[in-house]
């Protein structure tokens, strides 16, 4: 548990290190964030509401998918890839801790400095610039539910892909379409029920939408009771198949360095 | 100035030479950023399936204004995206291998990171820019395909401009220049969509700031007689190409100004 | 030629630093990474630069090849000043540094030869018979075809001594460049950089770390701490001025009391063998003499001070003289 915490608080120390990147990073995603306002403004000019958004939902979407976007982890996390590609992996699994539990403690340290020093600024600034609406406070439990699950998806998406960096040759290729396409599902392009019938409801249901385009309709208040229990429940779902399947893989990856010697 | 070209095509040439060695990966990578440009087109016409115009554009409007801003975007990329891996080679120290040679620090890093892979995009664009012209039931005359084609080239020296402008700002700031996203990316973005739909700051910003507007908005509103929102002068337009030049020209003094700063301070 | 090749004159070079003093704020200090260096490198000169870690040498080259420019001071090399004329100065330098290669990584060797005629705008006569022969002295030949990350060090190393001197400079630095290699991969690097600087006339600047590649290399030895320049001369110089102590190992016959003799200043035994160490002063037949005198000796050899000890000794000579009130007091 101890040993949990201290890695944690590395995971943190690393993204505190570099502040510039911090500072930039928020800037690029409140930019994005306004960016895709406009366009949804657009949108909804001509028509009250589309897929159950309104103006005020719809603004306020964009810049949640924006602020939830650096602690979930969409992109960008290639650590474990990486250190496959080098061969440095090799010391990891050789470790006695357990090569999940040891990056979910750093995942969490960076997602916990992520939530404070990028999130919130940028729903500051969606307030301020957009008047996005905020949560009201009972719902803020569930609100914390919500993203902590979103955030262990994240996660453990993340790590099933690096992981699979042992298996697939050059991944770079696969990465850039994985990569691409759950930018789409996760709600980023456009909120997922814009897209026409079926696929609004085949994205929903998977993984990339639990952890965004769920978390942030709980968090505007478009799901209550039943609903809610049903978005939480399929990201709870999300995060027990992945993070399994994580081990699974991790058991045959170790299985494999062992026999190849590294 | 010629013959740096020469020289960044002969080093173009070796990297891709060497990419061209690893042919799969070169087409799936390609592919992956082919599908993915399209995926992000596909989103945004899914818009079109729910309402008729986007700020006042329709379809084929916006397809094309997509196409030809997409289209000078992919191919700033294509030449000189790479000029970002300033940062990372400052941070390691192996710029200063750079400043051994004689030749231009922005032609070596262009020319070194050269992806033969970014040509994904470019395949899409024009894609969504032929998709655009089946859409539109346009009389081409010879004006409006010249204008056409000044407008993608400009946007490619804008786009270039911005590369290098915010590239450059590791020469200050390390891990400053990923601030840089939100005007390459964020600047294609934001000229796929017609202005209009913009708050006025921002349209005023990417026209006289930032010169996004010239490289597809006026041009293509132009091409189409669209109307141009108040606060932007349509007969702007023209000044495209001069405006164009002068941004990469000022991108290109502020790397220099960032080298000499490099050099007086270290790392 | 009466102008030196290389030519620094008072080199200063300060660097601001900003370190976090608590958790938010941030303060500046200055540091004189380079403080006030003169020093003058004829054409064809074998020069080392030495010194501890910190001591200011890579900010020298780094100054000399343009990469930074002096806070102040002159500076020239080839007649060029390298903050005003880098491009053009980098037609006449060759650098090696020893932890990177400046050839292209992901390819062959030989293409890295063949971009660097094209970089360097090299004649193509000109530039064949200057890689065939020096392929051939380097031994390239069995590598030509294999992409640099592929290489072993030596082999990369040699790679990039070929690539820096293609171009025909008038000056080579060397930055650490027989760092982890073999002892016999440094022997050739050493025979090669002789043969070159003999027959070519080039001038090379090395720093290292490695005294004994400095000792087999070097006319000059240039020593530097803390910015400034310790010390200035031959080789043979530096030891006689600091290398004091030689040392008489003389094998007894059987084990027996220490050596006493006027001139003696340090004895160490280990059974039958003593190490007899004396002042240079001291005329090492004398005691040879002396010693066969006082008892039976098998055999007897005698030790020159090894460079490394004799540059330590330069260090903590200056070290002593730069403990003045002020830096004791400081924190």
């Amino acid at each position: 548990m101890r040993l949990w915490w201290e890695v944690a608080r590395r995971g943190w120390r690393q993204r505190s290190a570099y502040r510039a990147a911090v500072v930039a990073g928020l800037f690029t995603n409140a930019s994005f964030g306004a960016l895709r306002a406009y366009v949804l403004l657009a949108v909804l000019a001509q028509r009250d509401t589309v897929g159950g958004f309104d103006e005020t939902a719809a603004v306020g979407f964009v810049f949640f998918t924006q602020a939830l976007l650096a602690p979930v982890m969409l992109f960008g996390w290639t650590d474990i890839a990486d250190r496959v590609r080098s061969g440095d992996i090799a010391t990891d699994l050789y470790r006695p801790v357990d090569l999940q539990h040891y990056s979910m403690a750093t995942f969490a340290g960076r997602s916990a400095f992520e939530l404070v020093f990028r999130s919130l600024p940028i729903v500051a600034v969606g307030v301020v610039a957009f008047r996005i609406p905020l949560p009201p406070v009972d719902l803020l439990p569930a609100v914390v539910l919500t993203v902590t699950l979103a955030v262990l998806v994240g996660f453990a998406l993340s790590f099933v892909l690096n992981l699979l960096a042992f298996w697939l040759l050059d991944s770079d290729g696969i990465a850039t379409i994985a990569t691409s396409v759950g930018f789409v599902l996760a709600g980023l392009a456009i909120p997922l029920p814009f897209l026409p019938s079926p696929f609004a409801g085949i994205a929903q249901a998977l993984p990339w939408a639990s952890m965004l385009q769920r978390p942030v309709e709980v968090m505007l208040g478009l799901h209550g009771g039943l609903e809610l229990a049903g978005v939480l429940a399929v990201q709870a779902l999300w995060a027990v198949v992945l993070l399994l399947f994580g081990q699974w893989l991790l058991s045959r990856a170790t299985a494999r360095v062992v026999v190849h010697g590294g | 100035m010629v013959d740096e070209l020469r020289l960044w095509r002969v080093l173009v040439a070796a990297r891709v030479r060497s990419q061209w060695q690893y042919r799969t990966s070169f087409l799936l990578y390609a592919c992956g950023s082919f599908l993915g440009a399209l995926v992000d087109f596909v989103a945004l016409s899914a818009i079109f399936t729910k309402v008729p115009q986007l700020g006042g554009w329709s379809f084929g409007e916006v397809a094309f204004l997509y196409g030809v801003s997409g289209l000078g975007f992919a191919l700033a990329s294509f030449a000189v995206a790479s000029v970002g891996n300033l940062s990372r080679r400052v941070k390691d120290g192996t710029f200063d291998s750079l400043l051994l040679r004689p030749l231009g620090t922005i032609t070596q890093l262009s020319a070194e990171g050269f992806a033969l892979r970014r040509i994904g995009r470019v395949a899409q664009a024009g894609c969504v820019l032929v998709l655009s012209l089946m859409l539109l039931e346009l009389s081409w005359t010879p004006g409006r395909v010249a204008v056409t084609t000044v407008a993608i080239a400009c946007g490619t020296l804008v786009y270039a401009a911005v590369f290098l402008a915010t590239a450059a700002i590791s020469f200050w700031v390390i891990d400053g220049a990923e601030v840089g996203n939100a005007f390459t990316y964020g600047g294609n973005y934001l000229s796929n969509q017609p202005l209009d739909i913009y708050a006025r700051w921002l349209r005023s910003f990417a026209t006289f700031v930032i010169p996004l507007a010239f490289a597809a908005y006026l041009p293509v509103a132009w091409v189409l007689d669209k109307p141009v929102p108040a606060g932007i002068p349509a007969d702007l337009m023209w000044a495209g190409p001069v405006v164009a030049v002068a941004a990469l020209l000022a991108a290109q003094a502020v790397w220099q100004a960032g080298l000499h700063t490099y050099r007086s301070t270290g790392t | 030629m009466s102008e030196p090749l290389i030519r620094l004159v008072d080199v200063r070079k300060s660097f601001v630093l900003r370190e976090r003093a608590g958790r938010v704020r941030r303060t500046k200090r200055e540091v004189l990474a380079v403080n006030g260096i003169s020093l003058d490198v004829p054409a064809g000169q074998i020069c080392g630069y030495i010194g501890p870690n910190g001591a200011g040498k890579s900010t020298t080259v780094k100054i000399l090849t343009g990469i930074l420019t002096a806070t102040s001071g002159t500076v020239r090399v080839a007649g060029l000043d390298p903050r005003t004329r880098r491009v053009e100065l980098t037609r006449r330098i060759g650098v090696v540094f020893g932890q990177r290669t400046q050839l292209w990584w992901d390819l062959p060797l030989a293409d890295s030869f063949e971009l660097l005629r094209h970089v360097y705008r090299r004649d193509l006569d000109d530039h064949r018979s200057r890689l065939s022969t020096l392929v051939e002295v380097l031994d390239l030949g069995a590598f030509l075809a294999t992409p640099v990350r592929q290489l072993s060090l030596g082999q990369r190393m040699r790679g990039d001594l070929a690539a820096a001197l293609l171009h025909a400079p008038d000056v080579l630095y060397l930055d650490e460049p027989t760092i982890g290699l073999d002892v016999v991969s440094k022997a050739r690097v050493g025979e090669f950089l002789r043969r070159v600087n003999a027959e070519q006339g080039v001038t090379v600047l090395l720093t290292t770390h490695d005294l004994a590649d400095v000792e087999r290399l070097c006319d000059r030895l240039v020593v530097i701490d803390r910015g400034r320049v310790i010390s200035d001369g031959t080789v043979a110089q530096i030891k006689q001025t600091f290398g004091r102590t030689r040392t008489l190992v003389v094998d007894f016959d059987e084990s027996r009391a220490p050596v006493v003799l006027e001139g003696i200043t340090a004895v160490r035994i280990d059974g039958p063998r003593q190490w007899l160490s004396f002042d240079r002063t001291t005329s090492a037949a004398q005691l040879i003499a002396q010693v066969m005198q006082q008892a039976s000796v098998r055999d007897v050899s005698i030790e020159e001070p090894h460079i490394d000890d004799v540059v330590r000794q330069v260090y903590e000579r200056a070290a002593d003289r730069s403990l003045t009130p002020e830096e004791t007091d400081s924190g």
